[in-house]
Parts: C-alpha cells; sequence; structure tokens
C-alpha cells in the first residue's frame, strides 16, 4: 500500500481538554477511507488539522510521505493546503449563496497559482484561456451532477440536496489529489445517497484518493476499504469494514454499551 | 426596452440639465455629485462587494487631498501629475491601513479602520509645517491639466463627469472580472473561499488599495474645486454620507453607488427650499426609502445587478 496521506501524531487541545491525543494513521493512495467515531471524538478537528483551519499542538499531516514530492500540510495555510490538491469539505454544508451556480464552480477552479488580481481584472490571455477551459469543466461538471438547468441560478436558491451535489463537484474542479469530505450524505434523502454514493465511487476511480467523515455507517462499510475509529481524541481501532464492524469496542463507544452486534446505520 | 429608453432619456436629462440650466449654483452641485459618485465606489468595492464595513474612505479622500493641495502649492506642479499621486497616495495608504485591519475579525477591522481615519486627522491637526494645522491651506489653485487651466464651472462638471464615469468603467470591470467574483466569495463565505484556494487576504488588500486609488482622486478633485481644506476632511461625516449613498443606492451593485450619490447630494440641496422642515424631510425620506427600498433604490431601475453575477465574456 502508498499512502498518500499520513497523519502523524497529532495532538490538538482546547485549554483543559484534549480534542486529539496522539492520532497517527496512514491513508492509501486512490482508496476511499472512513473515519468514524461518537460525537466530539475528533473527526472534524483532524479535518480541521490537515487542511490547515486549526495549528495543531503536536505531530504532523504529510501528502506523499517518503517521495520526493512530499508537502508537510500541517505547517501550511488552508489556502496552501488547498493549491497542494488537498480540498475539503465542511460538515455545515458550505456554498457561495450569492454567486450562480456555475460561477460557485468557476471560482473553486480560480485559484490557479500564478494569477494575480491584476491579471484577473485586465484578463490577460492566460487567464481568459484558463477561463475558457474551465467553463468547459464547469459545463461537463454541471451535466455530471445534474445542475445544467440551474448553472445561471444563485446557489443559494438550489434545495439542499442540491448544495450537496454543487459541494462535491465544487471539490472535484480543480482534479483534488485527496477529498477531504466531512459528512457527505448527511441529512440528505434515500435517493440522493445512493447518487452520491455512485458519485464517490466514480471520483475514486478517477484516482482521487477519498477520506470521509460519516455518521452513516450503512454508507461507510459499504463504500470504504479501510476505517479507522476515533473515540475521544485516539484511534480506537482500524481495519477492513467487516473487522470494524464486529469490533465490540467500536459499539462501546458508539452506544456506551457492551456489545458484540454490529453497528448499522 | 421600454425602460431601457426610459432610463437613457432620464440619464441623458440629467446629465444635460447643468449645461441647459447654465447656473453656477447648479453646476457646483452636479460637479459635487460627480465626486461623491467617485467616493460612493470607493465604499462600494469594500462595503458592497467585499462585505467589508470601511470607515477608512475619509482617509484615502483626506490624504488625497493633502497630496494633491500641497504639490501645487508648495511646487506648483501640474494636475496632470498630482492628480495621478494623490491617487497613488490613496493606494498607499489603502495598503498601509489594509496590512494590519484586514487581519483581524470583521468587526475589529471596523474599529481599526476608524482609528485609522482619526489618527490621520491627528496628523494632520498636528503637523503645522506641513498642513498649516487646523487653519488649512487655502488658496489652493484652479487644477492645470498639462498646462491648461480648469477654471469654468462648465469645464469643473466636464471634469467631474469625466471622472466619475472612468471610476464607475474600471468598477464595471472589476465587478465583471474573476476578480469581482473573488471579492463575492470571500463576502459570501471566507471559509469556503479559503477551502477552495482563493488568497482571501490578497483579494480583500487589492480592493481596499482600488477604493484608496478612487477615494484619493476624489480627493484632489475637492481640494482644487473647494480652493481650501482642513482636517475637517477626514472626518466621520463623510463615512457617514457615503454609508447612506452606497446602502440606500444599492451596496454591491454597479449602479446603486451612483444613483445613491445622485439623490443624497442632490436632495439636501432641494430641501434647502423648506429650510426649518429640512432634517425632519431627511429623515422621514430615509426612513420611506429604508421601508420600501431596502435593497437600495437601484433596484427601481429594474436590473439590480447581482453581484458577481455579471458575465466573465
Amino acid at each position: 500500500m502508498t499512502p498518500i496521506l499520513r497523519v502523524q501524531g497529532i495532538v490538538k487541545t482546547y485549554g483543559a481538554v484534549t480534542a486529539l491525543d496522539g492520532v497517527t494513521f496512514d491513508v492509501a493512495r486512490g482508496s476511499i477511507t472512513g473515519l468514524i467515531g461518537p460525537n466530539g471524538s475528533g473527526k472534524t478537528t483532524l479535518f480541521d488539522c490537515i487542511s490547515g483551519f486549526q495549528r495543531r499542538d503536536a505531530g504532523h499531516a504529510w501528502l506523499r510521505p517518503g517521495e520526493r514530492g512530499a508537502v508537510e500540510l500541517t505547517s501550511l495555510a488552508p489556502v496552501r493546503v488547498a493549491r497542494a490538491r488537498v480540498r475539503r469539505t465542511f460538515q455545515q454544508l458550505k456554498v457561495f449563496t450569492g454567486l450562480s451556480v456555475r460561477d460557485n464552480l468557476l471560482i473553486a477552479a480560480q485559484s490557479a497559482p500564478g494569477f494575480s488580481a491584476f491579471a484577473e481584472v485586465l484578463r490577460v490571455s492566460r487567464v481568459r484561456e484558463h477561463e475558457r477551459a474551465m467553463r468547459e469543466r464547469a459545463a461537463g461538471m454541471l451535466e455530471e451532477f445534474a445542475l445544467t438547468q440551474h448553472a445561471d441560478d444563485p446557489a443559494g436558491s438550489l434545495s439542499y440536496g442540491q448544495r450537496k451535489l454543487l459541494e462535491l463537484a465544487m471539490a472535484l474542479m480543480t482534479d483534488p489529489e485527496v477529498l477531504l469530505l466531512d459528512e457527505p450524505v448527511a441529512g440528505v434523502n434515500p435517493t440522493l445517497i445512493g447518487a452520491l454514493k455512485q458519485h464517490l465511487v466514480q471520483v475514486r476511480d478517477r484516482g482521487v484518493t477519498l477520506l470521509i467523515v460519516e455518521h452513516n455507517l450503512e454508507l461507510v462499510f459499504e463504500l470504504c476499504e479501510r476505517i479507522f475509529v476515533l473515540d475521544r481524541g485516539r484511534l480506537l481501532t482500524s481495519g477492513a469494514p467487516r473487522e470494524v464492524a464486529h469490533d465490540p469496542r467500536v459499539l462501546e463507544a458508539y452506544l456506551g454499551v457492551k456489545s458484540a452486534a454490529r453497528p448499522n446505520g | 426596452m421600454n425602460r431601457t429608453r426610459t432610463t437613457a432619456i432620464v440619464v441623458v436629462a440629467v446629465l444635460a440639465l447643468p449645461l441647459v440650466s447654465g447656473s453656477p449654483y447648479v453646476f457646483h452641485v452636479a460637479a459635487m455629485t460627480g465626486f461623491y459618485v467617485v467616493l460612493a465606489q470607493s465604499l462600494n468595492l469594500v462595503l458592497g462587494y467585499g462585505g467589508l464595513l470601511s470607515l477608512a474612505t475619509p482617509a484615502f479622500f483626506g490624504i488625497g487631498a493633502y497630496v494633491a493641495a500641497i504639490l501645487s502649492l508648495r511646487l506648483g506642479w501640474d494636475s496632470a501629475v498630482t492628480f495621478p499621486l494623490a491617487s497613488l497616495a490613496g493606494v498607499m495608504s489603502g495598503i498601509a491601513i489594509g496590512f494590519p485591519s484586514l487581519r483581524v475579525s470583521r468587526h475589529s477591522f471596523v474599529i481599526v479602520t476608524l482609528s485609522a481615519t482619526l489618527l490621520l486627522q491627528l496628523v494632520a491637526n498636528n503637523w503645522e509645517d506641513v498642513t498649516r494645522g487646523s487653519l488649512g491651506l487655502a488658496n489652493i489653485p484652479a487644477p492645470r491639466l498639462f498646462g491648461v487651466a480648469v477654471t469654468e464651472r462648465t469645464e469643473w462638471y466636464l471634469l467631474s463627469l469625466a471622472m466619475a464615469g472612468a471610476v464607475v468603467f474600471v468598477t464595471s470591470l472589476v465587478a465583471g472580472s474573476r476578480f469581482g467574483r473573488a471579492m463575492v466569495a470571500t463576502r459570501d463565505n471566507e471559509q469556503l473561499a479559503l477551502a477552495v484556494g482563493l488568497d482571501v487576504f490578497a483579494t480583500r488588500l487589492f480592493a481596499f488599495s482600488l477604493s484608496g486609488a478612487f477615494a484619493g482622486l476624489a480627493g484632489a478633485l475637492y481640494a482644487h474645486f473647494i480652493t481650501y481644506i482642513d482636517p475637517g476632511v477626514f472626518g466621520f461625516s463623510v463615512s457617514e454620507t457615503l454609508l447612506i449613498m452606497v446602502i440606500l443606492g444599492g451596496s454591491g451593485t454597479l449602479w446603486g453607488p451612483v444613483v445613491g450619490a445622485v439623490v443624497f447630494t442632490v436632495l439636501p440641496e432641494v430641501l434647502r427650499l423648506a429650510p426649518e422642515m429640512r432634517s425632519l424631510l431627511y429623515g422621514v425620506i430615509l426612513l420611506l426609502i429604508v421601508l420600501y427600498r431596502p435593497s437600495g433604490l437601484a433596484t427601481w431601475l429594474g436590473r439590480r445587478r447581482a453581484a458577481g453575477a455579471a458575465p466573465f465574456a
């Protein structure tokens, strides 16, 4: 297994509360990996530390560890992490409500390095070319996510489910290497969950590595090749879905009772 | 189409009014309106498109006014040089004030920009060797553009109109560009903007500096037009007037601040007809606009341009 993301001994405290207590694991390149755990176990905090939104107290997160082009993500600001092609979504769904659906996709692909504000305003030929290419890409993305007919509507007018699709499409606009998805199907109806699931598999098949935080365990067990379980800031266990599903510690962490039954949904 | 034609006729009529009337008073108000259009767009860039409540516009305005006045009074420089320098001074103060203030929260930003403006007012009051303190700088000569003096009211009106037109044009370029889209994105959701790799700080700093350029230019025009400036140019009342113009005109739209600048420069003059009732009527009109046109007067045009929705072609 070649790791594309290495989380190494990450510690994050808020005053007396230890949110992450030396979490360590590797995410395999081209995999769908699950990160589960009860509320408050530190999943979102870990995403925040990897993506630069929170400064960790100790530890590292590496992109392409051990390779020549390895990047230490934990030392970068969020903008740099995004430009290193590690994209994230948020637990609380976020789109640019004041921009059109198409512009949401375009803005997600706008941050090509080397462009200055002057170049953007004066529309130098390089900017024009980039914009044209991105418009074509956005059109394809709109088609793929069944949003074409809403392309010029403000994103704020979309339904919750459509916004979830837009959020994923935005994350894909720049060919990310790693996608950190925070509850991609939370609050979505069963039909759309099916569609999102298909999209996630397709994204993985394109070579994107997915690390998913999700409370819908049925989806996690079905989709993920490997699952890491966090509890109170520590890595409780990890393994293939079957192993994790039968680990009594997982159910205990989720329900607070000792049982050997399989957690389901 | 009909509506567009009506709007066009109204615009041409309003623009031609001073020329037709020939009254010095009307020319004066018209020239001031042009300056306010420039200032309102300056604030609109930061507040409307960027979503940041900046109280630094008078700082840029005052700096521009003092730079142009001092250079022409002391050194007798041509306005073709001093106007761009006043604008550049606005950019530099935009960078200087923006660097610390854009790193703090949106709430603190308001306070930092206000403090910077008040600080500059203190400097203008106390650096007497240069600014003559509270005595102010008087007898600022008429601007000379490439040696040709702008003295006639008509010339002033046309200069002010040209500057306002240029600023509106630049704003439309910026708002319709990918940079404009980025500004709206940072206004909508800062966290998401960072997560998609937008440099929020750089985007805002650029908008803030451009805002400085506009206001610096307005300051230079104002100083030459009124021929006298004192530290009052840094006053909070400038911000107050501009906020009314931008918000009630239509914040984050191209034409809203223009409409706001025209209406709220002309309105107080019209209300002079009823001197005793002036303040009361002004207040009532403000309330009525807030009640019936909460998104701004520009919605009356029926083509309110959603910020950032302008197509990038």
